[in-house]
């Protein structure tokens, strides 16, 4: 058997765990964009709530931006290797 | 009537949603030239968003029980959906939204 000691750096663990909280927040983005975009796509909405909708996303968007870099942290890093089941999140 | 028995339509259309998402794609290599790709070769958000647009039922069944004697029991019994024409939104002006 392997040493077990953890090797953890104070700094490197702050930033994964923030990566892993927002990675979270990123799902949940993207979960809402793709269902809002089916549901626009039903045609079941009017103007104003397409409208709506549209800025909502827009907002969500740039605020995962600033979020990102308020933590020195790369959009592209938002993702979990999830093994058999792939990634969690696109590639970009 | 047990209420927590339901064979009913949902479960079936989510064995068509997965039949129908296993039969349109190829097996991909696990792993892809960008990373981790997966059997379904998408990223699994998408398998989630396609999850939803079909619809879930979640049901499960727990008993706490010591010396096989039964305690406690949990039931749970979800749907986990998106809103469209079959699946409506439970209140009609959107609740407290």
């Amino acid at each position: 058997m392997s040493d077990t000691t953890l090797d953890l750096n104070p700094d490197q663990l702050g930033r994964d765990l923030v990566t892993l909280v927002l990675t979270i927040v990123e799902l949940l983005r993207q979960l809402m964009e793709r269902q809002a975009i089916r549901r626009v796509d039903l045609g079941d909405l009017n103007e104003d709530q397409m409208e709506r909708i549209g800025r909502t996303l827009m907002m969500l968007d740039v605020r995962m931006t600033e979020l990102c870099e308020t933590h020195g942290i790369r959009r592209e890093d938002l993702n979990l290797d999830l093994g058999p089941l792939g990634s969690l999140l696109p590639h970009y | 009537m047990d209420p927590y028995r339901d064979d009913g339509p949902l479960g079936a259309v989510l064995v068509w949603g997965c039949l129908t998402i296993m039969h349109d794609l190829e097996p991909v290599p696990w792993q892809g030239p960008e990373g981790p790709l997966g059997p379904l070769g998408v990223p699994l958000v998408d398998l989630l968003d396609r999850v939803l647009a079909t619809g879930v039922v979640l049901s499960g069944d727990l008993v706490i029980a010591i010396a096989e004697v039964p305690l406690i029991r949990l039931s749970l019994h979800a749907l986990l959906s998106s809103v469209n024409e079959r699946v409506s939104a439970p209140w009609s002006d959107g609740g407290v939204l």
